[in-house]
């Protein structure tokens, strides 16, 4: 048996969901640890040092609660209610990941009186067809054989890591702007990820930054208000 | 103003010039630190994990390091907020250096 394969063994005892998302790196960490400990004498130090490493956090990653937002209330009710129809555009037992475009949609049919002041009365229709015309374009994985899709399949669709980048800008925007997320932040993170074709369609509609900005959700309110 | 833990600041120092996976953050610390500061995967992907849920720091793409080997490696970037707090727990650090100066500490030293 290698040190790294007794590595791997090792991190069975960190909580299933911490492992899930780093196990792979944890372990090329160790990886390139292993390779830099040319000597006996530095493998035995590295050894020492990982088993302090597991001694320190292992305990402390099952004593943490599961994954929240920085405060509990920090989503306003039409941010969450555009979380949820970007869910219900990807469909909730479908394969793949929700994907910015389904959160544009989201964040775009949970405010109309917005989405009618950024795109006009039939604008959102246009965008609704662009975006399903891209959607159904796209390749989806499917191999329902593997383990691991039948439990992504059960769980629903999850975020994508663009997805999840465009509401971290939104909380901090409502951050800055001491509100509760809103789907006008929604927006605004969606319009900072760089490539995504839900960016692109909102930037070729010249979307206004400083109208998102200034205009106030009145459903939203200071997060611990 | 809220206290950076060691852990998070020497992160957040490590990702202000440029973006690095997991690996290359242990590695900056090390070297910066004459190898006094040794984070493990344990502590360092516990606290990159804290700080993604604090908006600290924002997951990159993952891409191949040319240094190291033909693996795909995640790399991490610090946001905005990360700049702030970094700044902030600076001039905290330097307001107590002051301090020390001040009362003739390093001459005892």
């Amino acid at each position: 048996m290698t040190s790294e394969d007794l590595y791997r063994i090792l991190l069975k005892v960190y909580p299933a969901r911490y492992r899930r998302k780093y196990e792979q790196a944890m372990t090329q960490c160790f990886r390139d640890q292993l390779r830099a400990a040319d000597t006996r004498g530095k493998r035995v130090r590295l050894w020492f040092r990982t088993i302090v490493d597991f001694a320190l956090n292992v305990p402390a990653r099952h004593l943490e609660t599961p994954p929240r937002t920085p405060y509990p209330n920090a989503y306003g009710e039409r941010a969450r209610r555009a979380i949820y129809l970007a869910r219900l555009e990807k469909g909730p037992f479908s394969y793949g990941e929700i994907s910015l475009e389904n959160l544009l949609l989201g964040a775009l049919r949970s405010d109309e009186e917005l989405t009618s002041a950024l795109l006009g009365p039939h604008g959102m229709e246009t965008l609704v067809t662009m975006v399903r015309a891209m959607e159904t374009n796209k390749v989806v994985p499917r191999s329902p054989l593997l383990r691991w899709e039948r439990g992504r399949r059960r769980r629903g669709p999850t975020l994508a890591l663009d997805c999840k980048k465009a509401l971290a800008k939104a909380q901090q925007e409502a951050h800055d702007s001491c509100t509760q997320v809103s789907s006008r932040h929604i927006l605004l993170g969606i319009l900072d990820q760089d490539t995504s074709l839900a960016t692109r369609l909102l930037r070729e509609r010249a979307l206004d930054l400083s109208y998102l900005r200034s205009s106030s959700d009145p459903d939203t309110r200071r997060p611990n208000g | 103003m809220t206290t950076l833990t060691p852990a998070v600041f020497h992160i957040l120092l490590a990702l202000a010039d440029r973006d690095r996976h997991g690996y290359g953050i242990m590695l900056e610390i090390a070297e910066r630190t004459n190898r006094q500061v040794q984070m493990g995967p344990g502590t360092l992907y516990g606290t990159l994990k804290r700080m993604l849920e604090g908006s600290l720091i924002e997951e990159c793409d993952e891409r191949i390091d040319p240094d190291l080997s033909d693996e795909r490696r995640r790399y991490y970037r610090i946001t905005q907020q990360g700049r702030r707090a970094a700044a902030a727990e600076a001039e905290r650090l330097q307001a107590l250096v002051r301090i020390a100066r001040a009362k003739s500490v390093f001459r005892a030293a």
